[in-house]
């Protein structure tokens, strides 16, 4: 008898472990086709996972998510984790490096199968403070009917600097006569992202950390030789009508309206326009400078500070979800980027790249990719970009001056936000 | 009407301007993707594709959207109308001290943009414990300086002899808000309804930043989770966005008349 209520206690022991769930809160800033494959998945993750709950809500777009963040830090109403824009100004400077705790504890987490530009991504002040996730960049696409009609070879698309301005030159046409052209060589809407990939092409990185009592300080490295380069060639593609001054807004709509050469942009465009456009484009790799240079965006898995159980189940998912075939998965149905080199060599991806070869291009750069530590200025450094590039292109200013103004400016608002 | 047929083409080019987005809308509902995209445009779908507006129901929970949008919406645009209304009457036609400065601060709420406010706004309905809730989805927006300045500006222009007439009748306060008041209000009390459920129904932020579960978002919510971040189906949204219009254009044809008059009196529009 005495047995048999110790069987029974046991058992009631058991039953009581298996139903008590953790409850977790995973925000993320991932909508439309590409949030449907990541709720798919998390929704998988709870089937393998019966002990863990997960309330997965979308946050926003990242402006609003990182504002509703920014909220939830003030009112300390955080979630869990989440995929989240900007994740490491939300974790580090709060000291909250835990995500890489678990990492170095866990040693079934391969940390080097990801790729080396992916790390620097996630990085406050030189120390890992979350998981890259859904990361783009920004790729070559190009027109072959208008290449054909440059008398240009469509299967060859540029693949250096020279080719690119040589190339778009041919391309620019003024076809009504009014003495501005209105088909264009090359264009962008990131003029900031693009530049950025110039830059890193030229050998010359973006910003620079220098040890500082236990500390760092961010240098941006616009005056650089190199720098300066950088700036003339963009002055160049203009001054020879490769591209047009400002019309940035307009380079996708001018591209989808055959009217544009090259399109330098974020390859998440491979999806939504194969097949649907009036005539035949290709993708490749951005033309290399003195070297290939891809500087890579989107969002970061983060962790939030709650209690033990809830933070081992969101550690739980993030690892699930960073897992190779995960990684894959998410990378086929979005476009994304895979940040994990073993994806690419999975099967179903190899099937994947012959089906659908645009998407080699872009999952193959990703060897390429640089970034660089999440800093509090970040955003404001890209407008700054944005506004030099406008001022250099119109000739308000020199590429000399444009470049001086930038760094110093750059240099303020850092010290600014510290 | 031939003296005028100028005023005509005028107004046939505004028509024009204000119908053509409104009809893209409509016909991209049906489209697929690939016809969105086309170049040259096209105005009508290749084949008529009611697709979209399933896929809309299978992404998002619609219906469940639905619900709290108008279940918000009504609670707020009444809920302020009601605050809005005795505010009104009190800086309008009491007299009480302080009276001017309280108008003063009333009034200076309306240069505060509401991302200005909106992380103490977040603070204090957190203190509550209002954090996904509807009692966070409404409180907050019961108060609106516009609509209480709206209409006080519109009382104030109700001519005093009839309140006189009615006191010396024996009304106190509350006859005279509900008896003469009121009824002499009713344009002014259209448009703030109009105004109120319009900028509430599309109101997207503040629901985004105090929800935090699938249960508790309202459709402008829903309609930004179809698009991509950068851009794409806009088919999707085109056929969600139809379905979330359609109160907005029941409202209006029920409260037009009241509408115009109002604008016309007041010169305000939206």
């Amino acid at each position: 008898m005495r047995k048999l209520m110790l069987i029974l206690m046991v058992l009631l022991v058991f039953c009581t472990l298996g139903l008590s769930k953790t409850k977790i809160t995973f925000w993320y800033a991932i909508s439309g086709t590409s949030g449907e494959a990541l709720k798919t998945l998390i929704d998988r993750f709870q089937t393998e996972n019966p002990t863990i709950e997960v309330e997965a809500v979308y946050s926003g777009k990242y402006a609003d998510t990182a504002q509703k963040i920014t909220a939830a830090l003030a009112a300390n109403a955080l979630p869990n984790g989440g995929v989240i824009p900007a994740g490491p100004i939300f974790t580090g400077p709060r000291g909250n490096y835990a995500i890489l705790d678990y990492m170095l504890k866990d040693p079934t987490f391969d940390m080097s199968d990801f790729y080396d530009g992916m790390w620097d991504y996630a990085k406050y002040k030189g120390k890992i403070c979350a998981v890259p996730y859904n990361i783009s960049t920004p790729v070559l696409y190009y027109n072959k009917e208008l290449m054909e009609k440059a008398g240009l070879d469509p299967t060859k698309p540029p693949s250096t600097w020279e080719e690119l301005l040589d190339y778009a030159k041919k391309i620019t046409q003024d076809t009504n006569g009014d003495g501005t052209p209105d088909v264009w060589g090359l264009n962008m809407a990131d003029t900031a992202w693009i530049f950025k990939s110039f830059l890193l092409q030229n050998e010359n990185d973006i910003v620079k950390a220098i040890p500082k009592n236990e500390d760092y300080d961010i240098v941006p490295l616009f005056d650089q030789a190199s720098a300066l380069e950088t700036a003339e060639y963009w002055k160049t593609l203009i001054d020879e009508n490769a591209m047009p001054v400002g019309l940035h807004s307009l380079a996708e709509k001018q591209f989808l309206g055959n009217t544009l050469g090259f399109y330098l942009g974020t390859s998440s465009r491979i999806g939504t326009w194969t097949g649907n456009t009036a005539f035949d484009f290709g993708v490749g790799f951005l033309p290399k400078g003195k070297r290939l240079g891809i500087p890579i965006g989107g969002a970061v898995l983060v962790l939030f500070p709650a209690s033990k159980d809830q933070m081992d189940a969101t550690y739980q998912l993030i690892k699930w979800l960073t897992q190779p075939d995960k990684i894959a998965e998410f990378a086929m149905k979005t476009g994304y980027i895979p940040i994990r080199k073993s994806s690419l060599d999975l099967p179903e991806m190899k099937a994947f790249f012959e089906t659908k070869p645009f998407y080699k291009t872009a999952f193959e750069q990703s060897e390429y990719a640089f970034s660089y530590w999440h800093f509090d200025a970040m955003g404001t450094m890209d407008s700054l970009i944005v506004e030099v590039l406008e001022k250099i292109e119109r000739g308000v200013s020199t590429t000399k001056e444009g470049m001086k103004w930038l760094q110093e400016t750059t240099v303020e608002e850092i010290e600014a936000s510290m | 009407m031939r003296k005028h047929w100028w005023v005509y083409a005028i107004l046939s080019i505004g028509l024009i301007a204000m119908l053509f987005p409104f009809l893209w809308m409509v016909l991209s509902a049906f489209k697929t993707n690939a016809d969105v995209y086309v170049y040259p445009p096209k105005w009508f779908p290749s084949q008529w594709n009611f697709d979209n507006f399933k896929r809309v129901f299978e992404m998002v929970p619609f219906a469940l959207y639905y619900f709290n949008s108008l279940l918000v919406t009504v609670l707020v645009t009444y809920g302020q109308l009601i605050v809005s209304i005795l505010a009104a009457f009190a800086l309008s036609r009491l007299n009480f001290p302080f009276k001017n400065t309280i108008f003063i601060i009333v009034v200076s709420t309306m240069l505060m943009p509401f991302v200005v406010t909106m992380i103490p706004v977040f603070l204090i309905v957190s203190s509550f414990k209002w954090i996904d809730t509807y009692q966070g989805l409404v409180i907050p927006a019961l108060f609106s300086g516009f609509s209480i300045i709206f209409l006080r500006q519109f009382f104030i222009s109700i001519p005093q002899d009839l309140q006189d007439a009615a006191m010396i009748d024996g009304c106190g306060f509350f006859r005279i808000l509900f008896q003469v008041i009121l009824p002499n209000a009713k344009p002014a009390i259209a448009t703030i309804t109009l105004f109120n459920f319009l900028g509430e129904w599309r109101n997207y932020l503040w629901p985004l930043i105090v929800t935090n579960t699938t249960k508790m978002r309202t459709l402008p919510v829903g309609l930004r989770y179809l698009m991509t971040e950068g851009g794409g189906e806009y088919h999707l949204m085109m056929a969600a966005s139809l379905m979330a219009i359609l109160p907005v254009l029941l409202v209006y044809i029920f409260s037009e008349k009241q509408f115009i008059k109002s604008v016309t009196f007041t010169g305000l529009k939206t």
